[in-house]
């Protein structure tokens, strides 16, 4: 075994996270981790990377019982951390990114340019990357970012790499790379711990898969022998159906709220047209970089349009800005929650509350209290969002949690065009499913839906009807009845 | 890509225009500003100001500032200046030594409040730039060092050396300008107070002792306003506790900045940081060279810092919209 644990248990502040974890990795071996946020398989691979010490239980790395104390030590022992986000130097240059805190010699040496750019290039052929290691890191994808950190744990020979939900921020193209990318290592010898959310990637790039439940690991399969229903089985331990897309009253109606006619944004987008009911969900499926969320932008009035119109309630509009698109009756979640979703140190009350200024407040500017907190429990309650007190900050709550607040707040402002973009990103099964509802619920009671998802079986259980784009125009417009996700894909792609 | 595309791709670019266009523009006005005099007056007020910003540039690009370091450089003035009334015959390496280490110690002491309480290092240094400031008035019991009471091999430090009779000080400066720029572009510490600035979180979990790195930058930035100290008093003949240093901090901040170092950490460069200062220094001498009246003075450098920093962020917006890196 290349990694062992024995009996491993987190406590924190005296609650149980991680309870007995008897946990088996091989070398050459994909095994992935599953569980709904907070099950515990985060706290996991934080003990096995360093960054928490365990309250109990025994690590072995080659037979050999280790004490990782440190992320260092961890690296040291040969195992790496990649990080969801890619924790990276932007300011540095790549091969400086793949050699920081490894660099030869002591503090004052010279640094070995020569040496680690062709020690870069040598480890970037070999996982198939080409990117002048001499470059600034600062403009790379996040993918390429992602791949650098790789680059990173292969220069200091580690043996086990735990990789935390790479996938998320990553296009289908580049999730293709990244597994040619794990099957080379793995061949090699690698044991590699992948966490995702995403079934179909587990089933395709893994060997065996575990799965957490409330701190306890429930159990370890051979992925040929064990179904996506008896996984979700395991996780949750209920079954999930499937949903089907709702009609509701308002999509037999002809009445468009929003009539959007050629659209062009030079670069971005050209001869976006599309309309749009009360109470229907419209899809927007494409690759990443297609478009679609330059589009909703524009409509929001977060970008501007070159050319086009939009007529919304029969009257031609421009909503020259986000603040006067939420007085139109517009909302628009966005799809990367930590940097233009949420306020982070701040109470999730605040935060709820924040696009309503002037609900809150009385004549003089003073925020009322008590206002904010009963609008706040109401969605509380409506949404299980799950939090010690509206006091909270939001940054503590998880991804789920979060993203509930997040469309809370939008809600609150009664919006009769709501764009979610990339609405169930990082979220887990069961607050997937919650968040479905909460958008069929919407579109019953009249709002007009626009969702941006590069998740095809999401586009499919809630879209009326679904446009697909590529680079920057729209290649057809499918009904919910003719749409599988092979026909999108196809649209998509050529 | 053109000539001109990696042109624009030059950092120090920006500044470097200004200083072009600043010194074109003065000689047109009064081509006295291009004599010997002038450009000497400009050479022998940069040193001290230069050798501050070393240090100060460190603590920047590590995501911190020192605004303490006016107070430590009248501290350490007093200091020395205090021991040659008892010692005149004190040598000036030993001078060196003592002003370094008086200006390391109260680096240090700055790097270990903000590395160990955690408290933001605004806070931290306008609290000791008050205490060092009081201990200047308590040391010297308010009163002022003289002219005669510095001796005068310290004080041809600034006037004239064994190397073509270019003052001292200026040799010395950049001397420490070049071991700044070697230590910061070339060695393994250097690129670790870069990735520190750059991104704190990432520099930890990659294993850099974070504290280390920045006390480190404290620690030099101290001890080379320790130095100017010394400088101070060769140059200026006197040291006054309530004049002594006072405001110079905005003087090497602005030049900082100026030059190009992001005040978000993670960049910025010797070249850049000394064209900054180089820039200050030729307004310093032009101003009453083209009669415009010393009460500007500020006005105008607080103009630049704006202007500087403008260009600066537009010469990134155009870099990137040439790499096709904004909104791609």
């Amino acid at each position: 075994m290349q990694l062992k644990t024995n009996n491993i248990g987190k406590t924190f502040s005296g609650v149980n996270v991680l309870r007995n974890v008897n946990f088996d990795l091989k070398p050459g071996e994909v095994h992935a981790l599953v569980g709904e946020n907070g099950a515990g398989k985060s706290t996991f691979v934080k003990v096995l990377s360093g960054v928490y010490t365990p309250t109990e239980g025994k690590i072995f790395l080659d037979e050999k019982k280790v004490n990782i104390t440190s992320p260092i030590v961890a690296q040291k022992n040969g195992v790496s951390l990649i990080h969801q986000e890619p924790q990276s130097f932007s300011h540095l240059s790549v091969a400086e990114n793949i050699f920081m805190g490894h660099m030869e010699g002591n503090n004052f040496s010279r640094v070995k340019w020569q040496d680690i750019n062709n020690k870069s290039n040598e480890i970037l052929e070999s996982i198939g990357l080409k990117i002048d290691p001499k470059i600034i890191m600062e403009g790379l994808s996040i993918a390429d970012q992602q791949m650098i950190e790789i680059a990173g744990a292969l220069s200091k020979n580690s043996k086990v790499l735990i990789m935390d939900e790479p996938t998320s921020p990553l296009t289908p193209n580049e999730v293709g790379k990244l597994f040619d990318i794990v099957n080379k290592l793995k061949s090699n010898g690698m044991a590699i711990i992948f966490i995702s959310h995403r079934l179909e990637e587990i089933r395709q790039i893994s060997d065996r898969v575990t799965i957490f439940r409330d701190g306890d690991l429930i159990t370890t399969k051979n992925i040929d022998e064990v179904s996506n229903e008896e996984i979700i089985k395991f996780m949750i331990g209920r079954n999930i159906e499937e949903i089907e897309v709702k009609e509701n009253q308002f999509i037999k109606n002809d009445e468009y709220i929003l009539n959007v006619k050629n659209l062009s944004l030079s670069k971005k987008f050209k001869d976006i047209s599309f309309n749009l009911k009360k109470g229907e969900i419209l899809g927007f499926a494409g690759l990443v970089g297609a478009g679609r969320t330059e589009v909703a932008k524009s409509i929001f009035g977060a970008e501007k349009f070159d050319e086009g119109e939009i007529i919304y309630n029969g009257e031609s509009i421009i909503n020259n800005s986000p603040n006067e698109a939420i007085n139109n009756g517009f909302a628009y979640v966005p799809e990367d929650r930590k940097q233009m979703g949420i306020f982070g140190p701040v109470a999730v009350e605040d935060n709820v509350t924040s696009a309503i200024p002037k609900d809150i407040s009385n004549n003089i500017g003073l925020i009322n209290s008590k206002t904010v907190s009963t609008m706040t429990n109401d969605y509380i309650n409506k949404f299980n969002i799950i939090l010690t007190s509206g006091r909270q900050l939001i940054e503590e709550l998880s991804g789920g949690n979060q993203q509930k607040c997040i469309i809370s707040k939008w809600l609150l402002s009664k919006p009769k065009v709501l764009i979610l973009d990339e609405p169930t990103r990082g979220v887990d099964v069961g607050v997937k499913s919650e968040m479905y509802e909460i958008i069929n619920k919407l579109a019953e009671e009249g709002t007009a839906i626009i969702l941006i998802s590069s998740e095809l079986p999401e586009i499919l259980s809630l879209s009326h009807r679904i446009i697909v784009m590529r680079e920057g125009k729209i290649t057809k417009i499918l009904n919910n009845k003719e749409a599988t996700q092979e026909k999108i894909m196809s649209y998509a792609i050529n | 890509m053109t000539l001109f595309d990696k042109f624009l791709r030059i950092r120090e670019l920006g500044i470097f225009s200004i200083i072009v266009v600043f010194v074109i523009v003065a000689a047109i006005i009064d081509p006295r500003f291009m004599t010997l005099d002038s450009w000497r007056a400009v050479f022998l007020a940069i040193p001290l100001i230069l050798v501050m910003a070393m240090g100060q540039m460190m603590v920047i690009i590590c995501r911190h500032v020192d605004i303490s370091i006016g107070s430590i450089l009248a501290f350490s003035a007093i200091v020395i200046g205090l021991l040659y009334i008892q010692f005149p015959g004190l040598s000036l390496w030993l001078s060196l030594i003592i002003t370094a280490f008086v200006g390391l110690v109260m680096g240090l002491i700055n790097g270990f409040i903000v590395t160990r309480f955690n408290v933001h290092s605004i806070i931290v240094t306008l609290g000791t730039l008050s205490l060092y400031r009081g201990l200047v008035f308590i040391v010297s019991g308010g009163r002022q060092i003289d002219r005669n009471d510095i001796p005068e091999h310290v004080v041809s430090f600034s006037q004239t050396s064994f190397l073509f009779s270019i003052p001292g000080i200026l040799i010395f400066s950049a001397i420490i300008v070049v071991i700044t720029h070697l230590v910061m572009r070339h060695s393994v510490l250097g690129r670790e107070i870069y990735a520190t600035g750059s991104n704190p979180v990432a520099a930890h979990l990659k294993g850099i002792n974070v504290t280390k790195v920045t006390l480190f930058c404290f620690g030099i930035c101290g001890m080379l306003a320790g130095v100017a100290g010394l400088f101070y008093a060769s140059r200026f003949g006197y040291v006054n506790p309530g004049v002594t240093g006072v405001g110079i901090e905005f003087i090497v901040i602005a030049g900082v900045i100026i030059g190009g170092t992001s005040i978000t950490g993670g960049s910025g460069s010797v070249l850049g940081t000394f064209l900054g200062i180089l820039l200050l220094g030729i307004i310093n001498v032009a101003l009453p060279v083209l009669n415009i009246p010393g009460e500007f003075q500020k006005a105008i450098y607080g103009l630049i810092i704006v202007v500087a920093l403008a260009l600066d962020q537009l010469i990134i917006y155009r870099m990137k919209k040439l790499s096709g890196g904004i909104n791609a």
